[in-house]
């Protein structure tokens, strides 16, 4: 598993990202078709080296957020059971009753039986 | 044995805790808190796909000319791998997130369970659990002490207990509430701050993918029909323009929302307030109202471009 990234790390790959794509977005405004030969060559290679270095950023940070939840999961898995255990809590009281009730049913119904 | 005791007894049982506010706002943040994941983990698969189209429509703009194919850069052997490397680099930031919407179940399941616990009718469940022990506390009676015996308690003042329960079991309920959301805030508030730099990574590539489109939009179906002036400079063109002249002013006035929302910080108080009860959730739910209206403007410039 890779070390998660720091915060600061996290800021500067974002960053990093946030530039990658404006270069997208600037490359893509240059007309490919009208270059010469070597231009042509030049260009798409500049294209794809930046796409790979996108696709790296994106892995670095969502590597990072991935890495972040990861140390978290346990206590987000404590605090669903917890809940769970709250809502068994409160069902409780109500099972309690409605066996007495039962038990003080069969007590009636035997009695009627006798009598 | 003296049935009033015992009955007594046992309601009482249930008649514990102290004064606490309802579930109202807990409930807000139960079910606003698991919208804020669902609509997180669609926005990140809106993100892979905005993603891959990106990295797809800008090889079709790099597309080899004829008249160069046959350099050694563009063999097959060579452009294969090109394509091969990038392609693994998309799919290892997919299956990225796809361990990053896992998680975020797991932060979806606490907002359910919270919810769960807010609307658990607990008040009418022991009420009822009272009503019916009245009931058979009164019936034991008569079978015990036969015609010369009424009810013991009545049905009254069974009426009255269990109403009384359903007031008491509410408050019992809001103080677990209360206390559930204040036990597991600060752990919950940093899981929803991940979730905002999630959110904050699929609105980047998804803004990206839609002015990138847009551009191409403009070029092919705007200016060089403008510059033609022939069959497509017709009526259609006036709807393309007026599409990409909104698409760009969204585009251009998007970075104004976004600090306007101001992010990061204000987002872990906006949550961590949120959560132990004071309550605004305005500027959580701009950040995914404003995504999705980037995927809308996207949509509807992907079905125009592909007329």
């Amino acid at each position: 598993m890779t070390t998660p990234i720091t915060a600061n790390d996290y800021e500067s790959t974002k960053a990093e990202l946030d530039r990658l794509l404006k270069y997208r977005s600037e490359l893509a405004k240059v007309d490919m078709q009208n270059l010469t030969p070597d231009d042509f060559v030049k260009e798409r290679k500049t294209r794809i080296d930046n796409s790979l270095a996108i696709n790296e950023c994106n892995s670095q940070l969502l590597n990072g957020i991935t890495a972040e939840f990861a140390r978290l999961l346990p206590k987000i898995r404590e605090a669903n059971d917890a809940v769970d255990k709250d809502l068994k809590a409160l069902r409780r009281t109500a099972d309690v009753l409605n066996a007495i009730s039962k038990g003080m049913s069969t007590i009636s119904n035997i009695i009627t039986l006798i009598k | 044995m003296n049935l009033r005791t015992v009955a007594t007894a046992v309601l009482l049982a249930c008649l514990s805790g102290c004064l606490s506010f309802g579930g109202e706002d807990a409930d807000d943040i139960a079910t606003n808190g698991a919208d804020y994941t669902t609509n997180t983990r669609n926005l990140i698969d809106e993100a892979i796909r905005a993603s891959n189209h990106d990295s797809s429509q800008e090889l079709l703009d790099s597309k080899v000319r004829a008249d160069l194919k046959a350099r050694p850069e563009y063999s097959k052997e060579v452009m294969f791998k090109q394509l091969e490397d990038l392609d693994k680099g998309l799919i290892i930031v997919a299956g990225q997130a796809y361990d990053l919407k896992a998680s975020l179940d797991a932060v979806n399941q606490y907002f359910i369970g919270l919810q769960a616990l807010v609307r658990d009718p607990t008040a009418e469940r022991n009420a009822e659990a009272v009503r019916n022990l009245g009931y058979q506390v009164d019936r034991l009676n008569s079978s015990m002490e036969g015609r010369r015996g009424g009810p013991l308690i009545g049905h009254e003042k069974t009426n009255a207990l269990a109403e009384l329960t359903g007031v008491i079991s509410d408050q019992v309920k809001a103080k677990k509430v209360r206390q559930a959301v204040q036990r597991d805030a600060e752990t919950i508030a940093k899981a929803l701050a991940l979730q905002g730099k999630s959110l904050d990574w699929a609105e980047t590539v998804i803004y990206s993918d839609l002015t990138n489109m847009n551009e191409r939009f403009y070029k092919k179906n705007v200016k060089e029909h403008y510059a033609e002036q022939g069959d497509n400079f017709n009526q259609r063109w006036v709807d393309d323009r007026l599409l990409y002249l909104e698409a760009r002013t969204f585009i251009d006035n998007y970075n104004k929302r976004k600090a306007y929302r101001d992010p990061k910080k204000h987002r872990i108080e906006l949550w961590s307030s949120a959560l132990s009860m004071s309550y605004d959730q305005t500027i959580i739910s701009q950040q995914i109202l404003d995504i999705h209206a980037l995927i809308a403007i996207k949509a509807k410039i992907e079905k125009a471009y592909k007329r």
